[in-house]
């Protein structure tokens, strides 16, 4: 590892990792991406896959639209598979109010070019037969939407930026930075052992609330830090996902962007029956079928847990359960055989921060992709590395600049968001 | 007759996979899960976790200090019986043990905090 | 009833192995355990069989892929189709090699079939009655003849579906996925919806997981205390590893066989006025409670202290060709005797222990041929096209081969600390043993107060040390008094 880069990258998600391809693609090559796990470690491992255009704001219809057209050539152009799949997006919704908002989007999804068609609850039943479509009110359906496997997506984008000479280090976590009251002048990095860090990581095994009564008090470990050093960069960039808010506070900077748990089950493989990624908008349930033939899927549950928290709970099955075999009967016999969970990154206004931080000339965000970051990626590690390397910030990234938050420019909330 | 030795029965992942997989740099054991897909299957490692972490020991010269998380189940889980457990799963001592416990949106002590 | 194989009107059943086969060289089969016992009164034998219940059975006619056989009632459905010579329920998922049951103790994937109407269901866990259907998974046209095994022989290796088909453009590329969908998966979707019953929330003091020695003991030690305590464990009967045993035990001065000694303890349990709940397995542990899933429902149980004695699981064998039907693990084969079925004519037994002895021997009574492993040799793999018909072994003077059509082999026994670990429970390495742990402090006590360990599922050690001594029920019993005084009512 050298002491200086161009660029260093917080973060090794979809994002981070999108991100320094697409620099290296522009010729920045001088790049270190850091992260403190394993790779698909953070959201970008944990989450369904979902690609769909069906959003209800333009700039989210275009961007995914854009989404779309990358992920079918994701395979061969990165020669690493990924899965992609167009079956589809079913969105079911259960009220009249929900309907019309569905339907005015669906109206705009049509202006923009896509497919999207409104289904009533039979033709429902002439996409997913098994579907018991009572209390169906309208639903909408793009036949271009589709999933994707989130793995190979991480690793497609890391072996080509390493090929162009990005390094990549895991297992390596910044822990604070120095600056001279403008500009970050380094960071501090501490790198653990490879499992040791899993051992460590209590997010997945005690809710940090749940530790008071229930911990004994030997459980305290220290953190197996093997290396303590520093890089500089020119800029940084951070791609810590629902981490970010923790990075910007080392520099005083406060973001208002929450992490969120969201949990996620997968079933036994079944042979292929369903075709496309149904969402129900009035509780939240997805549900969409894998390459490898499971059902995977997830569902609101409230409260969630303040903080990182990537435990999994009972509420969760209880509620996807409920909610699944209501929408599916047959699938009550069917065998769920993981559950796990990951934070959404969620902000005040449901779209995300992006671009330069007023106060701290070298640093860039790219954080508060709520649940649909993974989707977001491919264009915006584009649109990142643009802004990186000539400095200009575009419509988009002025748009959604964290400044908007002190000045009160919050935009209107996108309505389809599952979850 | 081929030679195959099957770590993972239950999503066919051979030896030569796991070892193919630390070649490429997937060393800690939580990448060998996700580029083989090992212990992702019906048992979800019960039968190849050791296995898997023996030929960890055996390429990186280190046997990992902890295996993959544990995710619940242990055993699958037909959706039918989760279904009704709502009513007998009561929220009440999570808030309790999670008094941090939020609900969305919600924003956090940030100063550009507006709603 | 034993099954008469040649008596007239019994099925004759063909199987598959490269050449057709009828029932007579048929090599898994029932055990008429009465010749056995009249010929071998003494000894080893009586520790072996379950008389009682074997005595007792009845038939009852089930189907398997449409054909129709005879079984037992309320025996495991994979014992029901090993005794009539059926050792391939599936296919695997990516190379379609055979599948046929190994643990016979719901821990592998081997007997998954579709029971019924379930995809995907265990059938060394599911039971014979009259009517059950069986259908094999993932094969075609049969799980012995599946023509899709070319795959296995296309990939003589492994299988790299992360660059499949990735350099010949996208529509070649489309072409491998719409394919890649078709074969992924195991059974089908349910036809129809099960309503299985209601959940049901449980209350008590201590929870505990598992009915090995340490759990039964363990459950026995609180309830003398006065706690409520509620006992599960995964399957149908009481004993976890010792149950499987051939030895004799002892109880009260008087020698007596595993099981026996098993079902002693579980009525001692049950005069305590524990709560006992078989078959049913623990399958997640929360911050709030422990998921029991049963035949019938989901229990939701909340203690004040929650107990894992649930022992190990068994890995994989480490040979070539580890996986396929007709390799068993050495406890499987012993569990299929007892229940009055030979896994095969020629059986290898690849472990050196007290247990393999009696095994070898109860084995040999039933006219089966037993290989055993010789000080020094090693298996490296077994052979077999479709299921095992031989096994190579090497040892200091080199090597050889046998000729057998079953292996019972003595696998690595690795704690099972995942539902501890579920709970918070740190799994830490023993690089002793080179397997993970759930790790502990002193008395059972873990970083979560209310979650004890004890048995196998911790111990650094021997195996079967016996640290289910009364310093891990001592602790339990503390912290329920203490919590209990908190928080003032009893469960
Ligand atoms: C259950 C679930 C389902 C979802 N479903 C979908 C979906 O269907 N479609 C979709 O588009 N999106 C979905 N999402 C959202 C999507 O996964 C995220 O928006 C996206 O992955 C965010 O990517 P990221 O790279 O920004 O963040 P992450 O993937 O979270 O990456 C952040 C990285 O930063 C690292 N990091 C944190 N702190 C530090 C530090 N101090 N030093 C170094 N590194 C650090 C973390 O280890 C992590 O790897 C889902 C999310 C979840 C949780
Ligand atoms: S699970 Fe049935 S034989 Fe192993």
């Amino acid at each position: 590892m050298k002491k200086h880069y161009r660029v260093v990258i917080i973060g090794a998600g979809i994002m981070g990792l999108s991100a320094a391809y697409h620099l290296a693609r522009r010729g920045i090559t001088d790049v270190l991406v850091i992260d403190r796990g394993y790779l698909c470690g953070g959201a970008s491992g944990r989450n369904g896959g979902g690609v769909r255009a069906q959003f209800s704001s333009e700039t989210n219809i275009r961007l995914m639209r854009e989404s779309i057209e990358i992920c079918r050539d994701f395979a061969t152009e990165m020669k690493i598979n990924v899965w992609f799949r167009q079956g589809g997006y079913l969105f079911l919704t259960r009220s009249k109010a929900q309907a019309a908002q569905l339907e005015a989007s669906a109206g705009l999804q049509k202006r923009c070019g896509l497919a999207t068609r409104l289904l009533s609850g039979r033709e429902v039943q002439s996409i997913v037969p098994e579907i018991d479509t009572q209390g169906v009110e309208l639903a909408s359906f793009n036949p271009d939407d589709g999933v994707v496997f989130p793995w190979p997506f991480l690793w497609g984008y890391a072996q080509a930026a390493e090929a162009l000479g990005v390094e990549l280090a895991t297992f390596t976590e910044v822990e604070g930075f120095a600056t001279d009251g403008k500009r970050i002048t380094s960071l501090a990095l501490a790198r653990t052992a490879h499992d040791a860090l899993a051992a460590h990581d209590r997010a997945e095994r005690t809710s940090a609330h749940g530790r008071g009564p229930q911990l004994a008090p030997e459980s305290h470990t220290e953190r197996p830090v093997q290396e303590r050093f520093s890089v500089s960069a020119e800029t940084v960039l951070c791609c810590a996902g629902a981490w970010s808010p923790n990075i910007a506070k080392m520099l005083d900077i406060s973001l208002p962007n929450v992490p969120h748990r969201h949990e996620i089950c997968s079933t036994e493989p079944l042979k292929p029956w369903l075709g496309p990624l149904v969402a129900d908008l009035s509780n939240g349930l997805y549900f969409s079928q894998s390459a490898r033939g499971e059902i995977v899927g997830g569902v609101s549950v409230e409260p969630v847990p303040h903080g990182i928290n990537q435990r999994s709970s009972v509420q969760f099955l209880a509620t996807y359960a409920q909610a699944l075999v209501r929408t599916v009967p047959s699938m009550a016999s069917v065998k769920v055989l993981r559950q796990w969970a990951g934070c959404y990154d969620l902000t005040p206004d449901q779209s995300p921060i992006v671009g330069r931080v007023d106060g701290c000339e070298n640093f860039v965000l790219a954080c508060g992709f709520m649940g649909h970051g993974f989707m977001m990626a491919p264009v915006m590690g584009r649109h990142l590395a643009e802004h990186i390397a000539t400095e200009e910030t575009s419509a988009l990234f002025a748009q959604w600049n964290l400044r908007r938050f002190a000045e009160g420019n919050l935009l209107k909330s996108e309505s389809m968001i599952i979850g | 007759m081929s030679g195959k030795t099957l770590l993972c029965r239950c999503e066919d992942v051979t030896l030569d996979e796991v070892e193919h997989a630390i070649a490429k740099g997937h060393t800690d054991i939580e990448s060998v899960k996700r580029f083989t897909g090992f212990a992702t299957g019906w048992c979800q490692g019960k039968q190849c976790l050791i296995a898997c972490a023996r030929v960890i020991e055996d390429k990186t010269g280190a046997f990992p200090l902890a295996p993959i998380t544990p995710r619940p189940p242990v055993h699958p889980m037909p959706l039918g019986m989760l279904a009704g457990l709502a009513n007998v799963v009561s929220t009440e001592r999570v808030t309790h043990h999670e008094r941090g416990a939020v609900r969305k949106p919600n924003v956090g002590n940030g100063e550009g905090e507006s709603q | 009833m034993p099954t008469d194989h040649s008596a007239p009107g019994a099925l004759r059943i063909a199987r598959t192995r490269g050449t057709m086969r009828t029932s007579d060289d048929m090599t898994a089969r029932r055990v008429d355990h009465r010749a056995v016992r009249a010929q071998h009164p003494e000894g080893v034998l009586r520790a072996v069989y379950d008389y009682a219940a074997l005595d007792s059975a009845q038939t009852c006619g089930i189907r398997y892929d449409g054909r129709a056989l005879d079984a037992r009632v309320g025996e495991p459905l994979a014992l029901s189709l090993l005794a009539n010579g059926i050792d391939t329920l599936s296919r695997s998922v990516k190379f379609h090699r055979p599948r046929g049951p190994m643990c016979l103790r719901g821990n592998c994937e081997g007997c998954l079939t579709r029971v019924d109407d379930d995809p995907n269901t265990m059938a060394c866990v599911a039971r014979a009655h009259d009517g059950r259907e069986i259908r094999s998974q993932n094969a075609f046209p049969s799980a012995e003849l599946d023509v899709l095994r070319i795959t296995d022989w296309f990939f003589p290796k492994s299988f790299d579906h992360h660059h499949l088909m990735v350099r010949y453009g996208p529509a070649i590329n489309q072409v491998m996925q719409s394919f890649a969908r078709k074969m992924a998966g195991l059974g089908t979707l349910p036809t129809r919806a099960s309503e299985p019953m209601a959940p049901l929330a449980m209350d008590c003091d201590v929870l505990v997981v598992g009915l090995g020695p340490a759990g039964l003991a363990l459950a026995a030690q609180c309830a003398q205390a006065g706690l409520k305590v509620v006992a599960v464990d995964e399957e149908p009967d009481v004993g976890g590893f010792l149950r499987d045993s051939l030895q004799w035990h002892t109880h009260e001065g008087a020698r007596v066989c595993a099981p026996a000694w098993c079902d002693l303890q579980l009525a001692k349990l049950r005069a305590l006025g524990v709560s006992v709940r078989l078959g049913a397995a623990a399958c997640a542990t929360f911050d709030d409670g422990t998921l029991v899933i049963t035949g019938e429902r989901a229990l939701w149980v909340r203690a004040r202290a929650r107990v894992f004695a649930n022992g190990s699981h068994e890995s994989v064998g480490n040979f070539e060709n580890n996986d396929l039907p007709g390799i068993y693990t050495e406890r499987a084969v012993a569990r299929a005797l007892r229940q009055g079925v030979r896994v095969g004519a020629t059986v290898l037994l690849t472990g050196g222990s007290d247990e393999t002895d009696a095994l070898a021997l109860a084995l040999s009574h039933t006219d089966a041929t037993v290989h055993r492993v010789q000080p020094g040799e090693t298996l490296r793999g077994a052979k077999g096209m479709g299921d095992v018909s031989g096994a190579v072994l090497v040892g200091p003077k080199g090597e050889r081969t046998v000729s057998c059509d079953a292996i019972g082999a003595e696998n690595v026994r690795t704690p099972a600390f995942e539902l501890a670990g579920q709970a918070g429970v740190e799994p830490r390495a023993s690089l002793t043993r080179r397997c993970f742990v759930a790790h502990s402090h002193e008395a059972g006590r873990t970083e979560r107060r209310d979650v004890f360990v004890v048995g196998s599922v911790r111990s650094e050690g021997d195996t079967r040390e016996p640290d289910w001594d009364a310093t891990v029920s001592a602790s339990v019993i503390a912290l329920c008094k203490e919590t209990a005084a908190q928080t003032g009512a009893s469960r």
